[in-house]
């Protein structure tokens, strides 16, 4: 009985979904498992970044050449952490906006889907910006990618999240150009929501980043 | 039922539950930046643990209401877990090779 009203619930949930496209053996359209998928690789190699900044950050003493020497001596004295707690409230709220623009297009409310991801690609743009800022304030402090060893685990781990950022705001803004000509409708919402899947991997990966390079003394 | 009814309950409109998730969000992140200032918030070696279950707790409410794993097929909340306890269960394997467990005095001298 219980297994009838699930297929039939299941039925139900894959006809209501028939205009996102067609029907796969799982109920989910091949591109959106893709993009699950190719989120779960990419675990696997900010978990490589990760952990090669904290194993240099531990182990920094026992490699030669930095012998007695703390990670304080090598840049992590330089951090502005009120800077860095606004830049992340700003990705995080990009993650809300995001979201309502997901949720609008999906009610077919054209303007403000528009509106919603021109401030998500913004509050994209200003964490960026703050990126910036930062990494020149460092290097003017004499911290460079080849400084030390801490600093190219640094820069490496949190370059390469600027640079998934940086994709993330293209895809926006292409969103945001079908939109303007009408080709992002509530038909293919999907593609939208796709795209926010990516968007919001970033912001959960810089959740990470925040409290592992930036907060654990 | 006509199919614009039939995509509402499709698609619920949960932007009230979204705003409440980013206020959680937004407190939780308040919370991890004091602790770094230990003269305003002093919770001496529960700090690191603390940290920790925050942003656990980030995580969960991101993937879970934001990137709509809760409502969403089981196959994509596991294809997610697999992804992320594969790449914990690697990591933390890499990190016991070249012994990062084992205490390093890392302070200044």
């Amino acid at each position: 009985m219980a297994e009838t009203m699930t297929a039939a619930a299941d039925t139900g949930h894959h006809e209501a979904h028939d205009d996102h496209g067609h029907v796969t053996n799982t109920g989910i359209s091949n591109e959106k498992l893709g993009m699950w998928l190719f989120l779960g690789s990419e675990c696997l190699l900010f978990g490589g970044l990760i952990s090669t900044f904290l194993l240099y950050k531990k182990k920094l003493n026992t490699f030669p050449g930095f012998e007695n020497t703390t990670v304080n001596k090598l840049g992590a004295d330089l951090f502005d952490i009120p800077f860095t707690s606004v830049s992340s409230f700003v990705l995080l709220m990009s993650s809300l906006t995001m979201v309502l623009a997901v949720s609008s297009l999906q009610r077919d409310d054209q303007r403000r889907t528009r509106l919603w991801l021109m401030a998500t690609a913004l509050l994209g743009s200003t964490f960026l910006a703050g990126q910036v800022y930062e990494f020149t304030a460092f290097l003017n402090e004499g911290l460079g990618f080849t400084t030390n060893i801490f600093s190219s685990a640094f820069f490496t781990l949190t370059g390469f999240h600027g640079a998934h950022v940086l994709i993330g705001i293209v895809i926006l803004m292409t969103m945001y150009a079908q939109a303007l000509r009408g080709r992002l409708t509530s038909r293919n919402a999907e593609a939208l929501e796709i795209a926010g899947l990516y968007w919001h991997f970033v912001d959960v990966v810089w959740v990470v980043i925040f409290v592992v390079v930036y907060l654990i003394k | 039922m006509t199919s614009t009814a039939e995509h509402h309950e499709a698609h619920p409109n949960r932007d009230a539950t979204y705003v409440k998730v980013a206020l959680i969000l937004a407190v939780i992140t308040g919370i991890e930046t004091f602790t770094y200032f230990e003269s305003v918030l002093d919770f001496g070696r529960a700090t690191m643990p603390l940290l920790l279950v925050c942003m656990g707790l980030k995580f969960y409410l991101i993937a879970a209401y934001f990137m709509h794993l809760k409502w969403d097929k089981p196959i994509l909340r596991r294809t997610f877990t697999v992804g992320i306890l594969l790449a914990l269960a690697v990591y933390i394997i890499t990190l016991t090779a070249f012994r990062f467990w084992d205490a390093v005095d890392v302070m200044p001298k």
